[in-house]
């Protein structure tokens, strides 16, 4: 080819070029619309390929709400592309890697949670409180929480490293615990402490704060709570304590040793963490839970739902014990609704926010510098007495 | 036996995999969409290709554009089979040739615009494929379904008619020519 050819024939294609009709941006709504696209197909089921079993037919597949990425309509896509789920919406990995991606604390961050909680206890009755807390990623222990009871009443603590404490308004005092842990891990310092038994051989567990929450576990809320014995033999405390054993709630019958048909055991570190009862959460926390729920328990994605007011994608554990929702644009946190035999827990997240760790967003962990002029007593009778004058429900 | 932990940790690989082929490519198949199917449907077609490709992610190859390209081009010939209608690009690139008062930059463009739409369509198809999308010519020949060997020959050929296409439109144009297109077509 000759230097004049490619030159014409290069000119002839840049002709071409100037009369392209969709030179440039190419769709306006594209991004939101490319996000809506992408979920949606995520949710659909992948079939297990081979070579040749290629499908003839072309399936159509029309985007719920081109410039509204938020409007998903799974539902819509389950009619369309014609496939049997045998009325389950199919476990979508996509959306639960999201859905993990949004619910885990980069560290360097401060976590911020605004959350409504009902409990129902099987009887008729239910419980209700808001907790509001600043939770740190770099130190497990570093939190802030509010807690407003169903009376309206308020309680502020925090954790500090492995001491805990407690502000009281009506003194304008922070009460800090004295005692600190010992060499355990740090959601062990948390919630439990071992100590000589009553016979030889055997040694007591105190299980230091946990206040009953989920339907069938029991959520640790540190700084405060019942205390719960738990005896335990010497080996197996040497498992505690070098963290071949941790503690489990289990389900056991109800009895003055148990707490909602639960009851305290010591389990095999390595089995609970190779393979989590997603029946049973034990002390795990809501943050934990959902982690928990999304890595270990089969979550799959259930379809579409509105709660207070807000687009959800519905996630559902295996057993059907726990149910997710998570904002349908940015994965958030929305709602974590857990079952049990004896009632149900829904935690319902008015706001689910990382903040950056930046000075005055580390100020909102700690008590003393959110009440600067408060006199900070050392003095652990005291620090029991408050918590239990604080805190009369545990 | 694969448990249902490896089911899901597969399920975790080809999400993670489609995700990226799709956040790479999506405006490259939207593109090819909106320049040749009808009106509104261009939308269907991107969805139809990109749902294809997540079915059959397994057969899509790592040079996956071509391959995306080429789903896309199956769809929008069904979707023209099924109604019967005539391509979008066609019609549009004729209807370049009959706007009214033009400037000339107008009028040269509408001239290598209807040229291009009185092209064969596979012809047509070669040109667009490397003047629009972007490809290499062997690239366009997967999209095609073609040898490179061929498609060079095909792209060659089709090179040449659309040269004479804008011949005769330049011959049988009452009004001058725009000055580079009268260049850019002497033989």
């Amino acid at each position: 080819m000759t230097t004049t050819r490619r030159t014409r024939d290069a000119d002839l294609m840049e002709l071409v070029r100037g009369v392209d009709p969709f030179e440039g941006d190419v769709h306006p709504a594209t991004d939101a619309a490319a996000e809506a696209l992408l979920r949606e197909i995520l949710a659909v089921p992948r079939p297990e390929h081979s070579p040749g079993t290629r499908r003839s037919r072309t399936v159509a597949v029309r985007l719920a709400a081109v410039g509204g990425a938020a409007a998903v309509s799974l539902v819509a896509i389950t009619a369309i592309t014609g496939e049997d789920r045998g009325g389950v919406v199919p476990a979508s990995a996509a959306v639960v890697r999201h859905a993990l991606a949004a619910a885990a604390q980069p560290p360097g961050t401060i976590l911020h949670v605004d959350m409504r909680g009902t409990q129902n206890n099987g009887d008729g009755t239910s419980i209700t409180w808001r907790d509001e807390s600043w939770q740190g990623s770099d130190a497990a222990d570093d939190r802030r929480q509010v807690e407003t009871n169903p009376d309206g009443t308020t309680a502020e603590s925090a954790n500090v490293g492995d001491t805990e404490q407690v502000y009281d308004p009506a003194t304008n005092t922070i009460y800090a615990s004295t005692t600190t842990a010992n060499s355990a891990k740090p959601e062990a310092q948390r919630n439990y402490r071992i100590s000589p038994g009553p016979t030889a051989n055997t040694y007591v567990v105190r299980l230091m704060v946990f206040r009953v929450a989920p339907g069938h576990g029991y959520r640790i809320v540190p700084g405060r709570g019942q205390k719960y014995r738990l005896v335990v033999t010497a080996s197996q405390a040497k498992a505690l304590k070098d963290r071949s054993a941790m503690i489990k709630w289990v389900r056991a019958p109800r009895s003055a040793a148990t707490l909602n048909g639960y009851r305290p055991a010591v389990v095999p570190a390595r089995a609970a963490a190779a393979s989590p009862d997603c029946s049973d959460f034990g002390s795990q926390d809501y943050g934990d839970q959902i982690l928990t729920m999304l890595r270990s328990c089969g979550a799959h994605l259930v379809g579409n739902a509105t709660i207070a007011g807000r687009d959800t994608l519905e996630l559902r554990s295996q057993d059907g014990h726990i149910t997710y929702y998570v904002d349908t644009s940015s994965y958030a946190p929305v709602q974590l609704d857990t079952t049990g035999t004896d009632g149900g827990t829904s935690l319902r997240f008015t706001k689910y926010e990382l903040l950056p760790g930046s000075d005055a967003n580390e100020a909102l962990l700690s008590l003393t510098a959110q009440h600067p002029s408060a006199t900070v007593d050392r003095n652990q009778a005291d620090y029991v007495a408050a918590e239990k004058r604080l805190f009369p429900n545990g | 036996m694969a448990g249902p932990a490896d089911a899901h940790d597969r399920d975790v690989r080809a999400a993670e995999r489609f995700e990226e082929l799709f956040r790479r490519h999506h405006r490259a198949v939207a593109a090819y969409a909106r320049r040749r199917a009808q009106g509104d449907t261009s939308d269907d077609v991107v969805a139809s290709t990109f749902l294809v490709a997540w079915r059959r992610l397994g057969e899509v190859p790592a040079d996956s554009l071509p391959w995306l390209l080429a789903v896309a081009r199956n769809v929008i010939a069904t979707q023209q089979r099924g109604s019967r209608r005539r391509g979008a690009l066609r019609q549009r690139l004729e209807r370049a040739d009959g706007s009214a008062s033009p400037s000339a930059a107008e009028e040269s463009a509408g001239r290598v615009a209807a040229a291009l739409g009185r092209l064969p369509e596979t012809d047509r198809e070669a040109i667009t494929l490397i003047a629009w999308e972007g490809l290499r010519p062997g690239e366009a020949a997967t999209v095609l379904g073609q040898s490179p060997a061929a498609f060079r020959v095909r792209l060659h050929r089709a090179k040449r008619r659309l040269r004479r296409e804008l011949d005769r439109a330049g011959q049988a144009d009452p009004h001058p020519q725009h000055p580079s297109v009268a260049k850019e077509i002497a033989p």
